[in-house]
């Protein structure tokens, strides 16, 4: 009715007023999106990484495996089912392993390890460990008895690279047995236990030694969606009942917990985002009405009652919000996209993760389920804003705001 | 005759417990149905602020205003708003008419608000409009109509709401003598034909000589209360 | 001066507006505080009980200890390192362990532990290891048993009450062989040491190692995680200085390292200052929405103004003159906004210190597992409180500074008329 088109005239009336609101409603839209997008690359980051160095999306694995790692805990059928899941649509790659804890010697020292045998061409697809090198290569040379160790444990053995080192190990008939090896590559991942404690062999070697044969402890996958791990990894469970079948979440519960603190935090941040953006747009409103102050008193004394000069006031900054919140929509897909592919160098701002020398850059990605909840979130918190001043306009007295110089 | 406002002995405080200032002090009054009448007296008399009092813009310290037998000092903000509304029509010195609206819809406005029908709303803002010879310039802004223009679209959008009277505060203070006259023209017909009440509070001795009666205030008080010859 | 006191005046002309701008300051910086005490609050705890379960934030070990584990890499009890210990306020606790890698063995199943010997009113103290008893009770300062931790127990097959042997190596080449009961049953959050842990009271594991008053490592605890450099910097100081007063008690060779928590447990250092980049850029967008929030305020004082100023110009005030005032008149609201927003704060975060915000959902209960109580406290430190409304001071200098643009640009006949 009338309300509504002197509403929306009056926005137009004082454009830098309109503006201001316009793009605070803006601003706070984009800020809630931005840093949802900012978390979600964050916590994709830190999760890739895991999963693509050590934990893949899902693991398979002989039930009493995982307990102490016995030598004898192998898959059955195990490279019959490699194959099955190579060829399974959803999976995109798969590796099969043969795993033991030993120790790694030389000279001096010793410490105990985790030998993982690997078939190179399959775990190329599949682990980033196998760029990760820092010296050497990853059994590129095809030699017999090769063995690619970690940075920090080459460090702790005092070896190099083409250095000699024994791995003593539990065969599968229950002899120890030790075999030597020549250190083919260092690698530097990011979890630098993990660099300390686990080694790299070739299957057939580690498999010669163990006397395991063609047979393998653990199926590793990566999934084209890894977002479906949850899902696939249930009806793997359900098809292979005697097996053994965990998401990377189950593997590692910490990493989960650390995304479920991430989550909760955002929740908490956004919160604050968004209060900051009411208070902001509450004053910014105040102002104006104590502007429109005379405005108020004379339409209160022509007969404008009060219930209308509030919704009168609240309908502009309802326009306001619904011309802002696309506004800040399209700002933020814009940064979004830069950024997504430019990715945020977070070493920018810290100068010790600089000197880590890993590239700590993020690639904020946003849901499309998330747009709905944080511009309705953002409209309600604007539309909450305009109610503290609309109120305050109407305890103008006329008197006094008609005669107000 | 009517007695539209009447007033008993009406005052105004400021600052009552401090430094008291008594802007109406004790002013008892009568107007009638039809009247044209002038409240004058020097700035700072407490015309603007008998003014304010009648319309129901403010309320009195003490005393009673009775508009048609109503006594509006009892009533709350809301329904003094409605009771402006129904009853009291306004033209201030300035800033009278809503900037975002055009002159023909400045005068629908109160109409909108008592909820008339387009039919009649139509036909009462193209005869107000016409009355107040104003019609070629219905669908100009405020801003596009010139100091004159602006009061003679105040003056029907006052009407508009068919009120018992109308009050105009200064309504000739910031207009040159042309405009000026000119609107004294049309309020002084609108009087005559249809028997609207005028009450003004001006300094405009051209005003002032058009009154009938002439209301004289100094210091919240009436002193002088007289017939007029208007010329 | 004389601009000052106008400025002043001036504010409280309109107490309205005064008020309104002041409080659009008031709470950007309220808003400021909160979040980063909040974020500094999540990262102290992080770290405090990863740390409180495994090495603490520093370790006073044998030089050597680290890289090698060996039972050789022990030092004596120096009464005169514990004093020093002892009176550093900074330290609230010192743990002391005599911890080697074992067999245990019940005849059927052996497995390789590793065993702590501990003092257990002050390990209790650092990692509640009592509280995590599952079943029997947790060992006294004198006693003959021995705890396992749940998983180990189970790979076992042992239950309170049951005996364990272990074997391991002793000091200076001698065998270490020890019978002990099963006092009582542990269970820890994380799954590698739940398999693998047992603890002794300190007599008995100098008993088993037959190495005397020895130990592998003081785990330091301290009040503020901010001065752990310091704190090892100063402790190096004095133990040089212990060493050149002391003398004759010096096992010849011996002598000591401090590593902080960021060299023993480098992924939680690196974790750490990844969340402080992010937290970076998560206070810049704040930054953002504030700095619109509180340049709406000013926008909408100024026009509210733009009547005044008109006139002040038309009877001759200078333009220059005219928008010093004002601008002081912002800086002054900023800064009163500034610091009623800090003292402000302070209520609200100490509020939050003694009733934390619980989280909830799924993750709370797999955080309660874990031993990480799934709540939020806000760290108190004061740095923050100054450097937020600092910050926020700032941005509102900045922006008060629009006010020079908009004078300058006024003119005379318009403003009056508006």
């Amino acid at each position: 009715m009338m309300l509504l088109k002197i509403a929306w005239r009056n926005i137009w009336r004082n454009k830098m007023r309109s503006i201001v609101v316009l793009s605070s409603v803006a601003i706070g839209l984009f800020a809630g999106m931005f840093m949802i997008a900012f978390f979600q690359g964050l916590m994709k980051q830190e999760v890739d990484n895991a999963i693509e160095t050590q934990l893949s999306h899902i693991q398979v694995h002989n039930p009493v495996f995982p307990e102490d790692k016995e030598v004898g805990a192998l898959i059955e059928n195990g490279s019959g089912l490699l194959e099955k899941f190579k060829q399974d649509p959803a999976v995109k790659a798969a590796s099969g392993r043969v795993i033991t804890t030993g120790m790694i010697s030389c000279a001096s020292t010793a410490a105990g390890v985790e030998i993982h045998g690997i078939v190179v061409s399959d775990e190329k697809n599949i682990s980033s460990v196998t760029v990760d090198l820092t010296e050497g290569s990853y059994f590129s040379r095809g030699g017999k008895n090769e063995i690619v160790i970690g940075k920090k444990l080459a460090g702790k053995l005092a070896v190099q690279l083409h250095s000699k080192i024994v791995l003593t190990i539990q065969t599968k008939s229950g002899d120890l047995t030790a075999g030597s090896f020549r250190v083919a590559g260092l690698f530097r991942s990011r979890n630098s236990s993990f660099d300390e404690t686990t080694v790299f062999t070739k299957q057939d070697d580690l498999a010669q030694l163990l006397g395991t044969g063609k047979e393998i402890h653990e199926i590793a996958l990566l999934l084209k969606d890894g977002k479906q791990a949850d899902p696939i990894a249930a009806s793997y469970k359900k098809q292979y009942p005697s097996l053994l079948v965990q998401t990377w979440s189950e593997i590692e519960p910490e990493m989960a917990m650390l995304t479920g603190l991430m989550d909760q935090m955002m929740y908490i941040i956004i919160g604050i985002i968004l209060l900051a953006l009411m208070f902001g747009i509450i004053n910014t409103m105040l102002m104006a009405v104590l502007e429109r102050q005379r405005e108020f008193g004379m339409l209160m004394a022509i007969g404008m009652n009060k219930v209308r000069v509030f919704f009168m006031v609240l309908l502009e900054s309802f326009m306001l919000t619904c011309i802002g919140l696309p506004a800040g929509i399209l700002l933020t897909i814009v940064f979004v996209r830069y950024f997504a592919s430019r990715g945020i160098d977070l070493s920018a701002f810290s100068e010790a993760l600089s000197q880590l020398g890993f590239s700590s850059i993020v690639y904020p990605e946003l849901q499309q389920s998330m747009f709905l909840p944080i511009t309705l979130m953002t409209a309600l918190s604007a539309i909450l804003s305009a109610i503290y001043p609309a109120l305050k306009a109407l305890q103008f007295k006329p008197a006094v705001a008609i005669h107000k110089i | 005759m009517n007695t539209i406002i009447e007033l008993h002995n009406l005052s105004k405080v400021y600052n009552p417990k401090t430094i008291p200032v008594y802007a109406v002090n004790g002013v008892d009054l009568q107007i009638e149905e039809g009247e044209f009448t002038a409240l004058v007296g020097p700035s700072g008399s407490g015309k603007t602020t008998l003014l304010n009092l009648i319309g129901g813009l403010d309320y009195p310290s003490g005393g009673e205003v009775k508009i048609e037998g109503v006594d509006i000092t009892k009533m709350n903000e809301n329904k003094l708003i409605d009771f402006r509304l129904k009853n009291i029509g306004f033209v201030f010195q300035a800033y009278n008419l809503i900037p975002v609206l055009t002159a023909r819809e400045n005068v629908e406005f109160v109409m909108l608000m008592q909820k008339k029908p387009k039919i009649e709303r139509d036909k009462l803002v193209a005869d107000l409009l016409t009355e107040v010879g104003l019609s070629d310039k219905r669908d100009s802004r405020p801003s596009e109509l010139s100091g004159g223009q602006q009061q003679r679209v105040a003056v029907a959008r006052a009407l508009a709401s068919k009120p018992r009277f109308i009050l105009a505060d200064e309504p000739t203070a910031n207009l040159d003598s042309k405009s000026a006259t000119n609107l004294l023209e049309i309020m002084a017909k609108l009087n005559k034909e249809d028997h609207m009440t005028f009450l003004f509070s001006t300094h405009d001795q051209r005003v002032i000589d058009k009154a009938r009666r002439i209301v004289t205030l100094v210091d919240g008080k009436v002193i002088s209360d007289t017939k007029n010859q208007p010329h | 001066m004389m601009y000052l006191l106008l400025a002043w005046r001036n504010m409280w002309r309109s107490r309205r507006r005064t008020l309104i701008t002041i409080s659009s300051i008031f709470f950007a910086v309220l808003f400021a505080i909160v979040m980063r005490v909040m974020m500094v609050g999540i990262f102290d705890k992080m770290i405090s009980d990863t740390v409180s379960m495994s090495c603490g934030y520093l370790q006073i070990q044998h030089s050597g200890y680290w890289d090698n584990k060996s039972i050789d890499s022990t030092f004596e009890e120096n009464p005169l390192l514990i004093e020093i210990l002892n009176t550093d306020k900074r330290i609230t606790t010192w743990n002391p362990h005599l911890e080697s890698f074992a067999l245990a063995s019940t005849g059927e199943r052996t497995k390789g532990i590793l065993v702590t010997g501990i003092d257990q009113e002050k390990e209790n103290r650092v990692s509640k290891l009592s509280e995590k008893i599952s079943s029997g009770r947790y060992l006294d300062q004198n006693d003959k048993g021995i705890l396992l931790a749940e998983g180990l127990a189970a790979y076992l097959n042992l239950k309170v009450n049951d005996t364990v042997v272990l074997l391991g190596q002793g000091y200076q080449g001698n065998t270490a062989a020890g019978k002990y009961l099963v006092k009582g049953i542990v269970k820890l959050p994380i799954p590698q040491m739940n398999k693998s842990m047992a603890w002794l009271p300190m007599q008995g594991s100098r008993d088993f190692l037959s190495t005397g008053a020895r130990y592998t490592s003081f785990s330091l605890m301290v009040r503020d995680r901010m001065q752990v450099g310091e704190v090892k910097q100063d402790l190096l100081d004095k133990i040089a200085g212990m060493r050149a007063t002391a003398g004759v008690n010096y096992t010849p060779g011996s002598s000591y390292t401090i590593m902080t928590w960021q060299q023993m447990l480098p992924e939680l250092d690196q974790l750490f200052q990844a969340k402080m980049a992010q937290n970076v850029i998560m206070s810049g967008i704040l930054y953002l929405v504030i700095a619109f929030g509180i340049f709406g305020t000013i926008l909408m004082m100024l026009n509210e103004r733009m009547h005044e100023f008109g006139i002040l110009i038309a009877i001759g005030m200078k333009k220059r003159i005219l928008a010093g005032i004002v601008v002081l008149e912002l800086i002054l609201m900023s800064l009163t906004g500034t610091l009623l927003g800090i003292a402000g704060a302070f209520p609200l975060v100490l509020y939050f210190r003694f009733h934390p915000v619980r989280l909830g959902g799924d993750w709370a209960k797999t955080a309660e597992k874990f031993n990480f109580s799934p709540v939020i406290q806000p760290s108190a430190d004061l740095k923050h409180f100054i450097i937020q409304g600092y910050a926020v001071l700032s941005i509102a200098v900045v922006l008060s500074l629009y006010a020079l643009v908009k004078i300058n640009r006024l003119k005379a006949i318009e403003a009056i008329n508006s």
